[in-house]
């Protein structure tokens, strides 16, 4: 399924340079553009790159994509994997300062450019990747602030109740309320940073998060606390079993979708600066952000459910924070959970309804119902 | 001393964060026609967002709108207090299509609410087309021929122009049909609402005339206390100069 079709060009590195010469374009410090010399013959080198040329000169989408590549202010990395497949897919998304289109790319050596003249468009670009539209989403019960080993312990947790369903499943037996030792976390854990398959938690997260899952091995003790802590896990003697507010959450990730990682970094003159690191997690059932602060065994996670609507705001805000003034601020906290989206009474005095009252779709403010042409004014 | 401070307009910035989301809903409408089913309804979630944003925007953008003055009744007295922005043609209010403004409690007596503007520089850019009416007040006639409507002209300033508001009260009111509100393409009375279509070239602006044969009434610029006067003498709004044709403006341009 394809949401949006952006206009591409596709160089090789000969072609590259051509386009940079003969639109005059000169790529500052923070570009990682390759500093090919162009061919003696521009032109002749981009006959065969669609859309490149117009009349003879570089085309004014080719020059602002490319102008963007030249001195990007802004990139944000996107990796994601679908569960179960061994690819890890990289995009770059590029921005410069001020007006300008945003630019998808696979990676600095290669030259697959997609240009996305506006930041909504950029916004669907990224749904694509991430998967945030595709399926159930909902406002969850509220964010999970965790440290390395509580997040840890809390992938662990959710491969080790996956499979004690599979194997209730397996063995047509009704599930019973297990209850896991510390070291049989430690072993649950270790099992999968030591492999590869993302349709399980701790192998999808350690993927996608900043820092390095490895250095919670040992502290699955620490961990589950701070599960307790958080009302996930109790303890239950020396072992510890999921609450059933632990189970609400953790059942999502034993159902996985799409995992991925965004990373945002500022390019200013030759250094970058990581402002927002975030997990993404698509699960059959819903949409979860893991928020990142701080670095390496100090860091914090904010784990959070949150519906369709609010993780695509907060892609947006990461591809242009101007662009949404009350957006939540850069590596700071995951967004708070959205309002319910039950339909609520329009303001005294407002001249139209929030909703249709006879198609129940949202309104936009005009005379007519978007959906079903029904009058809302009145 | 220290540095000037430059206070955010709010009103600004949530008719830009409208115009932001109504941007991004007309794009994504756009990219809904091309799609295929499953991706339409993902693109519908898209929307969604945008859609809460232009909402809390519109409900923002109701909340600031100050309500002023316009008119008295020559019947009851009863003054005439409406919600209007009067910072800018770039305001919802204005917008000629689906314009925001809220419902309004008006007297009885109201009939029509018309009005002109004699637009001065700067022109706000706005997305949107606005429709603020010819440059100088008018009269409708067939809203005082055959009928004891009485009109009543009054001015406020609009931004850096000047608004005419043409009021007409009858009692009884009923028995004709009013004129579309101003700026817009509809009129509206509570639960009633409808759209009249008035030639421009039949529009009256012999207002000496229509004051002198008691059909029209006039308030001073900025009297508060919206005295009624029926003298020609002294009328600032007989002679006035300016286009009797109606008057668009969009992106900051004006035309007829």
């Amino acid at each position: 399924m394809t949401l949006i079709e952006p206009m591409r060009f596709t160089f090789d590195e000969t072609q590259l340079a051509a386009a940079l010469a003969l639109g005059g374009i000169r790529a500052s410090d923070r570009s990682t553009l390759p500093s090919a010399p162009p061919p003696a013959d521009p032109q002749k080198a981009l006959a065969s790159a669609k859309g490149a040329l117009a009349d003879g000169s570089l085309s004014e989408a080719c020059a602002a994509t490319l102008s963007v590549l030249a001195d990007p202010a802004r990139l944000v990395s996107i990796v994601a994997n679908r569960s179960g497949e061994n690819t890890w897919d990289e995009t770059l998304i590029a921005h410069a300062d001020g007006e300008g289109p945003w630019v998808a790319y696979p990676g600095p050596d290669r030259f697959d450019f997609a240009m996305l003249p506006t930041v909504t468009q950029a916004t669907v670009y990224a749904d694509e990747l991430l998967a945030i539209t595709e399926g159930l989403s909902q406002p969850g019960l509220g964010a999970t602030d965790l440290g390395v080993a509580g997040y840890s312990a809390f992938m662990a947790l959710a491969d080790a109740l996956h499979a004690a369903k599979l194997r209730a499943l397996l063995a047509r037996e009704r599930p019973a309320q297990p209850a896991w030792t510390p070291d049989e976390i430690e072993a649950v854990l270790a099992e999968g940073l030591a492999k590869e398959d993302t349709r399980w938690a701790v192998c999808a997260a350690r993927r996608v998060a900043p820092v390095d899952l490895s250095s919670a091995k040992g502290t699955m003790a620490t961990g589950l606390a701070e599960l307790g802590s958080a009302g996930i896990a109790a303890r239950r003697g020396a072992a510890w079993t999921v609450t059933e507010q632990g189970n609400a959450r953790l059942v999502h990730f034993g159902q996985l979708l799409v995992s991925a990682a965004i990373q945002v970094a500022l390019l200013r003159g030759r250094g970058r600066v990581t402002v927002a690191q975030t997990s993404v997690f698509r699960t059959v059932l819903g949409v979860w952000l893991a928020t990142w602060t701080g670095t390496g065994a100090g860091s914090r996670v904010q784990l959070t459910e949150v519906s369709a609507g609010t993780a695509l705001e907060f892609v947006r805000a990461m591809l242009d924070p101007e662009e949404i003034p009350d957006a939540p601020p850069l590596a700071a906290a995951a967004p708070a959970p959205a309002a319910t989206a039950a339909p609520t009474a329009a303001p005294p005095g407002a001249k139209y309804p929030k909703f249709c009252p006879s198609c129940g779709a949202a309104t936009t403010g005009k005379k007519f119902c978007a959906s079903c042409g029904n009058r809302l004014a009145s | 001393m220290s540095a000037a401070t430059v206070r955010p307009d709010p009103r600004r910035a949530l008719l830009e964060r409208h115009a932001r989301a109504e941007s991004a809903l007309d794009e994504l409408d756009a990219l809904e026609r091309r799609a295929d089913r499953a991706a339409g309804a993902r693109l519908a979630q898209h929307e969604a967002a945008h859609v809460v944003h232009t909402r809390e925007a519109i409900d923002a953008y109701l909340a600031l709108l100050p309500r002023r003055e316009l008119s008295r009744c020559p019947f009851t007295s009863e003054a005439l207090v409406s919600a209007i922005d009067d910072v800018g043609l770039d305001g919802l209010w204005w917008r000629a299509e689906s314009p925001v403004r809220p419902v309004e409690i008006t007297p009885h007596t109201l009939v029509a609410v018309t009005g002109a503007l004699a637009i001065a520089s700067p022109v706000e850019r706005a997305p949107f087309l606005a429709t603020p009416g010819p440059a100088v007040p008018f009269l409708i006639p067939r809203l005082l021929e055959g009928t004891a409507l009485v009109a009543v002209v009054s001015s406020l300033r609009i931004g850096p122009h000047t608004g005419y508001v043409i009021a007409y009260f009858g009692d009884p009111p009923g028995g004709v049909e009013p004129a579309n509100d101003w700026g817009t393409d509809h009129w509206e009375r509570g639960e009633r609402w409808g759209s009249v279509e008035d030639d421009p070239a039949s529009y009256d602006v012999d207002l000496a005339k229509l004051i002198g044969s008691g059909r029209a009434r006039w308030i001073a610029p900025g009297d508060a206390s919206l005295t009624l006067r029926s003298e020609t003498n002294g009328c600032p709004y007989i002679g006035l100069r300016g286009t009797r044709s109606p008057q668009y403006v969009q992106h900051g341009e004006v035309w007829t």
